[in-house]
């Protein structure tokens, strides 16, 4: 099964590309079979319990073809974490650090981690949307390395890594936290050689962030991997069902 | 109170000024800064010049101002190889008489965790018993996760994180709460972060530092005397961390 880690529902930017039916119909063209699916709206008009509504309903009018995972302000607690989780029918929350700022020393412990254990709880995954946004959030990985330690068992997902400047610190998180995975869309030869040399194909989700990408290249760019068709067959959906506790 | 001591200082800099700047800069704004004593580093090095020259330089101020000024060595590994670096960390330590060890990744283009470059002078500071100064903030070579690295393989190694990260604070923050053998600069940063600094490394690996002359020591010092801490933190942030990391006497 081909799964991507990464579309957007309702993109602000790519309205007329970021339906339902245009991301189904990309999906259909580029063979993949399901796809992690967020609500990007609230990227701008922060209405973060709306956006999981509508999300909800969209999941559940297409169960075979989508696993939605809801946005929330981070700072409000994990009331939408948990309605998300067991009221919605999502899989989890993905985390975006481009909204709002990044809290600073202490505060992650304070605002993330009752999110992470909700997260452990249900046997899914955070994913941290990473943007590179310098100079506040770019590329940081504080809150990676934070929240991997603290939970171990925890599937920790770096997401939309599109700076390729920041790909060391990148893969330096995921040495130091053997939870930690790399999700990539295409990128240069030089970042995918270095992470397959240093995490390997385990460590590895494909998420386009269709429509920003075309899904279609990313699974051909994976077929392409110098590796064995089980090291694909993992980075193109079998790591990400794995950690999303989709084999259950 | 303790003499002020910065320890991030530079000779020959072409960075925003228009020709390189002199040991009169240093000097100059030590003491409209009220600083008693700097660590220098000569950064030809940074200009495609030969390293080494710019250590001889250093040596020279320092000759001429022993009560003011201490050295770094500046190493450029990849310029004539990691072994005429160690060779030069040698004779800069033991025959020249400084203090410490300098690097700059993002000019000299090498990731801050090198194994090639960064880790025989990891292993040679401390070899020397010397604090290693590395440059960060700057992706995607210095990126100050990449200081972990430097840290988990040598814990008995004294690290500088140059410039808290810059806008990689927040990063350069969590490698100081996990490794203790990693202290901050927290020259070229402001004072959110540097109150950041405070609650991850702790007054006793915060190291004031100006990165004088491209940034005026007064600045860089009001930052740390306005911290909302005990009079004898700010003190070991100002002068009294680098005495003891360095072994300074003065």
């Amino acid at each position: 099964m081909i799964i991507d880690t990464s579309i957007s529902y309702k993109h602000p930017h790519h309205p007329e590309t970021s339906t339902v039916d245009a991301l189904l119909r990309s999906l259909d063209a580029a063979g993949i079979d399901r796809a992690v699916i967020h609500h990007f709206g609230p990227i701008t008009d922060f209405r973060f319990a709306a956006a999981n509504d509508e999300l909800s309903r969209v999941v559940k009018a297409h169960p075979d073809r989508f696993i939605g995972v809801g946005t929330q302000n981070y700072y409000k607690g994990t009331d939408e974490t948990d309605r998300c989780l067991n009221d919605l029918g999502l899989h989890g929350v993905k985390l975006f650090s481009s909204w709002g700022l990044a809290p600073g020393t202490g505060l992650v412990e304070k605002f993330f981690f009752p999110i992470a254990e909700k997260l452990q709880a249900a046997g899914s995954a955070l994913m941290i949307e990473h943007e590179g946004h310098t100079p506040i959030i770019g590329g940081a990985v504080f809150w990676d390395n934070l929240i991997a330690r603290a939970f171990p068992d925890l599937p920790v997902v770096m997401c939309r890594c599109w700076t390729w400047a920041y790909w060391p610190d990148y893969l330096m998180t995921a040495e130091l936290n053997p939870n930690v995975l790399l999700e990539f869309t295409l990128a240069p030869t030089s970042c995918i050689d270095r992470a397959l040399r240093e995490l390997g194909p385990d460590r590895m989700v494909m998420g386009s962030w269709a429509p920003e990408m075309d899904p279609g290249a990313v699974v051909d760019a994976v077929n392409r991997f110098p590796i064995d068709d089980e090291g694909k067959r993992k980075i193109l959906g079998g790591n990400a069902a794995r950690i999303l506790g989709l084999e259950r | 109170m303790a003499p002020v001591i910065d320890h991030h200082t530079h000779l020959h800099l072409n960075y925003g000024h228009d020709a390189r700047t002199g040991t009169g800069d240093v000097l100059q704004a030590m003491e409209e800064a009220d600083v008693a004593h700097s660590i220098i580093i000569d950064v030809c090095g940074i200009y495609g010049e030969d390293y080494r020259e710019g250590n001889d330089h250093a040596a020279e101020a320092v000759r001429e101002h022993p009560d003011k000024l201490t050295g770094f060595a500046y190493l450029h590994p990849p310029y004539a190889g990691i072994e005429a670096c160690l060779a030069e960390a040698d004779r800069c330590i033991r025959k020249l008489g400084f203090r410490g060890l300098k690097i700059h990744p993002v000019t000299d283009y090498h990731p801050i965790n090198s194994p090639e470059f960064v880790y025989p002078l990891v292993e040679k500071a401390v070899a020397l018993d010397v604090p290693l100064f590395v440059h960060t903030g700057h992706p995607p070579m210095s990126g100050p996760i990449l200081m972990a690295d430097l840290a988990r393989r040598h814990p008995k190694a004294k690290l500088i994180l140059g410039h808290l990260g810059h806008a990689q604070f927040s990063d350069a923050c969590w490698v100081g709460k996990e490794y203790p053998n990693v202290y901050a600069d927290l020259s070229m940063n402001q004072f959110g972060a540097i109150k950041n600094a405070y609650r991850a490394f702790g007054p006793d690996r915060m190291l004031f530092g100006s990165d004088s002359p491209t940034s005026h020591p007064i600045g860089a010092k009001s930052f740390v005397e306005n911290l909302p801490i005990p009079s004898a933190e700010k003190e070991r942030i100002l002068g009294g961390n680098i005495v003891r990391l360095c072994g300074l006497d003065l």
